[in-house]
């Protein structure tokens, strides 16, 4: 059949030329966390054009030479050191430092993780094309998985995925202890007791939306558009 | 990553802008993606160039990914298409009958439509014979022939990836095949 002839022959040529060993990750992560920021156009001669002679790598060179000229953007090895040296965070931690790690590289705003050696947290947003700490949270931080049923509900949420949907962006998720009271239904007597809620900031079109969730029963209990109203449910 | 459940986690854990989502789509999406790069492009640095580039596009617009979507297709879809334009742009350059080859019907260049085909793939000396005349084909007919037969794509799929109707599909498919049947022919006499 030139069916499978088709099939059999793209198949041996991907399985040879592609091994099953490559792996991109190591280029991905680079260009993600590196110096070539995924905001940024990239400068430089795609590799199959690296053969192509001189002519183009004089090209690159003064497309570099031009590149140096200009203020550029940081790297996050960059964005670490403005974190750790940071007035505001150096203030608030206590001991020699123990961590110091890139979570995330969204848009232009690289946010770094600095501990200590007392287990203090700061968390540090780093604007990498203005070179500067844009804020500093040293507050209670909600556990990854408290964090992912965050996500969940909000994504589930016909009001919040369709402002997702909208291109809206998530911000730092906050933990909320909330104190509740109840009534034993046994003995009828008053209880009392916390909860652990979370509070998500939503962007959207240059407007800050909060969408406060209550975790434990995994919805949203209110969201408030950018001028404090709140959204009813539909 | 097994599951769907485990590709939702990884793609919530991206939108919170954490990179260890990426990486696990990544690791499962990697080799399927730049093989198919690899096919349309015939250049493999220049497929992982393609892939990479897409992975990192899909973690800056995970936004815009429908989570109720399977995240395999809406990140081929990307891949196909630019390695569709990588080929495009480096042949921009050299004369090509790109453009004749959609509007020609493959029946002007049939030589004998009366052979089968099974004759003719069996005329080619090997694999190599078949890959070398897969790089004769336009872009765009090459890409429906790695989609249909490497990725295993229906005619309504590789349309809804090529954002191009299904008639259009069939008719790449169909001159492709044509052609690699004529060509093959031409080898064998």
């Amino acid at each position: 059949m030139d069916a499978q002839a088709l099939r059999d022959t793209l198949s041996t040529i991907a399985v040879r030329d592609v091994p099953d060993t490559t792996d991109l990750w190591p280029g991905i992560s680079r260009r993600l966390t590196g110096a070539a920021h995924p905001g940024r156009p990239r400068i430089g001669v795609p590799r199959r054009w690296a053969a192509r002679g001189a002519f183009v790598a004089l090209g690159f060179v003064a497309l570099f030479v031009a590149q140096s000229l200009l203020p550029g953007q940081l790297t996050t090895a960059q964005a670490t050191d403005l974190a750790r040296n940071d007035p505001q965070v150096q203030a608030i931690l206590r001991g020699d430092i123990a961590i110091v790690t890139v979570t995330s590289v969204v848009g232009d705003v690289a946010t770094v993780v600095v501990k200590d050696s007392h287990g203090t947290t700061v968390t540090v947003a780093v604007d990498l094309r203005h070179r500067i700490v844009t804020s500093v949270y040293s507050g209670p931080q909600l556990s990854a998985a408290l964090t992912q049923v965050a996500l969940d509900v909000v994504h589930a949420d016909p009001r919040t995925s369709a402002l997702l949907a909208r291109g809206a962006t998530i911000g730092r998720i906050s933990p909320i202890e909330v104190t509740y009271q109840a009534t034993d239904p046994t003995t009828g007597q008053p209880s009392q007791g916390t909860q652990t809620w979370a509070q998500v900031p939503l962007q959207l079109d240059g407007g800050a939306w909060s969408v406060y969730l209550d975790l434990p029963q995994a919805r949203v209990d209110q969201l408030i558009d950018p001028n404090g109203n709140q959204v009813p449910p539909p | 990553m097994d599951t769907a459940t485990d590709e939702r986690a990884a793609i919530a854990r991206m939108r919170s802008g954490d990179i260890a989502g990426l990486s696990a789509l990544v690791e499962t999406y990697q080799l399927k993606a730049t093989r198919t790069a690899y096919l349309i492009v015939r250049d493999q640095a220049l497929a992982e160039d393609i892939t990479q580039s897409a992975f990192i596009r899909a973690y800056e617009r995970i936004a815009q990914f429908d989570a109720a979507a399977s995240f395999g297709p809406w990140f081929l879809r990307s891949v196909a298409n630019d390695a569709i334009k990588a080929v495009e742009r480096a042949r921009r350059s050299v004369p090509f009958d790109d453009d004749v080859d959609e509007r020609s019907s493959p029946a002007d260049t049939l030589i004998d439509p009366a052979q089968g085909p099974s004759a003719l793939f069996e005329a080619a000396e090997d694999a190599e014979a078949l890959w070398a005349l897969l790089g004769r084909l336009p872009a765009r007919q090459r890409a429906v022939t790695v989609l249909r037969y490497f990725d295993g794509l229906s005619d309504a799929e590789i349309a809804d990836y090529l954002d191009t109707p299904a008639a259009t599909v069939r008719w790449r498919l169909f001159a492709a095949r044509s052609k690699l049947r004529i060509w093959l022919g031409a080898r064998a006499e």
